[in-house]
C-alpha cells in the first residue's frame, strides 16, 4: 500500500493558507519532499506548457510552479522548469506564463534546442521499446518534480503522471515509437503500454529522487498541446501527490470517475454519472490500462492509502 | 483503424526547400518537389514533431488528428 495525499481546491475557511496554492506546498512537505531534495541538488520540474499556438488555455496555472520552485529553493535545490519540443516550445512558455519573471527559476528545453540532447536507456523486459532517449536534462537532474496536468487524451483515454514522463521527457524519437503503438489496436493498449516502458527508462537514475504531482484541476477532455480548450468534464478536484506513480495515477481516476460531471461539459452532454469510467466512455480508451501496466511493470502498486490534508 | 492520421501542411511561401524535415521525418512524409518540401504522405505521420522542432523557418504545421470517438461526440 502506498500513501498519495490529496489537496482539495474547496476552501474550508476564507483565509489564504486554505488556498489551493498554499495547500500545494504543504502537501509537498507532507509527501516528503524535503527528504528528496538536498542543499545543491539541481531539480528538474517538468510541466506542459501548452500547445504551440496559444490558443489552449487549461494548463497549469504558472502559480502552482512558482510554489513548487520557491519550495525547491527554500530547501536548498536549483530549481530549473522544462519541457519538449526544443527551443519553440519555450516561445510558447513564455507566452503562456512560464517565464524567470513568474517562476524565479530557468525555463530551459528539458533536451536541447531541437531535442537532439538524450541518453539511450535500456529496458530491461520491455512491453514494446526497449531503448527509451530521455531527455538530456532531465537525465542529468538530481532530483525530478513530475507536475502533470490530469486531463483526457484521444490516445489512451486519460494523460497524467504516466504521459508526463513518457512523453515530455523524451526524444521525438521515442515519442514516434510510442505513437506508432497506436496502430496495433483500437483500445489504446500498446500505446499505454509504450507510455509505461518510455516511465519506466525515465524514473531509471530517480530512485528516491522523485516525487510526482497530479493537477486535477481544469480536467478537460483533450490533452493540453491540442491548441483549443473545453470545459473540464468534471468539477476542480485539486492537487494529489505521491513519491509512487502508480498510486497517484490510480487514486487520480478513481476521483475524476466518482465525481459527478460538469455542467456545460461533454460529459455532461454524454449522460456521464458519479462511477463512470469517464474517460472510456469519452475516448472508448480505458485509461486503467496503464495503471495496470505500470504496477506491472514494477513502478508501484494500484493499492493507495489516500490521505487528505 | 478508422482513426485519421495527423495532418500535416508545409507553407510554400516560407519553405526554402533545405529538406531538413526530410532527413528528421520517420515516416517519410515529406518530398522535396520543385524546390519545396510537400507532405506527400501525411497519413503516415506518426506526431513525433520532428519536423516542426528542426524546420529553420518554422513552415510546417501538423493539424490535430481527428479521433472519430471524440469526433463523433462534438460533431455528433
Amino acid at each position: 500500500m502506498s500513501k498519495a495525499y490529496l489537496a482539495k481546491s474547496r476552501l474550508r475557511k476564507l483565509e489564504a493558507e486554505e488556498s489551493l496554492p498554499n495547500k500545494l506546498t504543504k502537501l509537498l512537505v507532507e509527501a516528503g519532499m524535503e527528504d528528496i531534495i538536498q542543499k545543491g541538488n539541481i531539480v528538474a520540474i517538468k510541466v506542459h506548457f501548452g500547445d504551440t499556438s496559444n490558443s489552449g488555455y487549461r494548463y497549469i496555472r504558472p502559480i502552482f510552479v512558482r510554489k513548487v520552485v520557491d519550495l525547491v529553493r527554500s530547501l536548498g535545490g536549483i530549481p530549473f522548469v522544462t519541457d519538449t519540443w526544443g527551443l519553440k516550445h519555450i516561445e510558447s512558455a513564455v507566452k503562456n506564463g512560464f517565464n524567470y519573471a513568474t517562476l524565479n527559476a530557468a525555463v530551459i528545453p528539458a533536451n536541447g534546442i531541437k531535442e537532439n540532447f538524450y541518453y539511450v536507456v535500456k529496458v530491461p523486459d520491455a512491453f514494446h521499446i526497449k531503448e527509451v532517449q530521455v531527455a538530456g536534462n532531465i537525465y542529468d537532474a538530481d532530483v525530478l518534480i513530475n507536475f502533470a496536468h490530469s486531463k483526457g487524451h484521444p490516445s489512451s483515454g486519460y494523460g497524467g503522471a504516466i504521459k508526463n514522463l513518457a512523453m515530455g521527457c523524451t526524444s521525438y524519437k521515442t515519442r514516434g515509437e510510442v505513437h506508432n503503438l497506436e496502430k496495433l489496436d483500437d483500445i489504446g493498449e500498446k500505446f499505454q503500454e509504450g507510455l509505461v516502458d518510455a516511465t519506466r527508462a525515465v524514473l531509471q537514475n530517480k530512485k528516491g529522487k522523485v516525487i510526482h504531482i497530479n493537477y486535477i484541476m481544469d480536467v478537460q477532455p483533450m490533452c493540453d498541446c491540442a491548441p483549443y480548450s473545453d470545459n473540464p468534464i468534471v468539477p476542480d478536484i485539486g492537487i494529489a501527490v505521491s513519491t509512487d506513480i502508480v498510486a497517484l495515477e490510480k487514486a487520480t481516476l478513481d476521483l475524476i470517475d466518482n465525481a459527478p460531471p460538469a455542467p456545460y461539459s461533454i460529459a455532461e452532454k454524454l449522460g456521464l454519472k458519479p462511477g463512470d469510467n469517464k474517460f472510456f466512455k469519452i475516448h472508448k480508451k480505458d485509461p486503467y490500462i496503464q495503471v495496470r501496466a505500470g504496477e506491472k511493470a514494477g513502478l508501484g502498486t494500484q493499492r493507495y492509502e489516500l490521505i487528505e490534508i | 483503424m478508422s482513426d485519421k492520421r495527423k495532418r500535416v501542411s508545409v507553407d510554400q511561401s516560407s519553405c526554402i526547400g533545405c529538406g531538413t524535415c526530410i532527413k528528421v521525418c520517420p515516416a517519410g512524409v515529406f518530398k522535396i518537389i520543385n524546390g519545396k518540401s510537400h507532405a506527400v504522405r501525411p497519413d503516415a505521420c506518426i506526431v513525433c514533431r520532428a519536423c516542426i522542432t528542426h524546420c529553420p523557418t518554422s513552415c510546417i504545421t501538423i493539424s490535430p488528428r481527428e479521433y472519430e470517438p471524440i469526433k463523433r461526440l462534438y460533431e455528433g
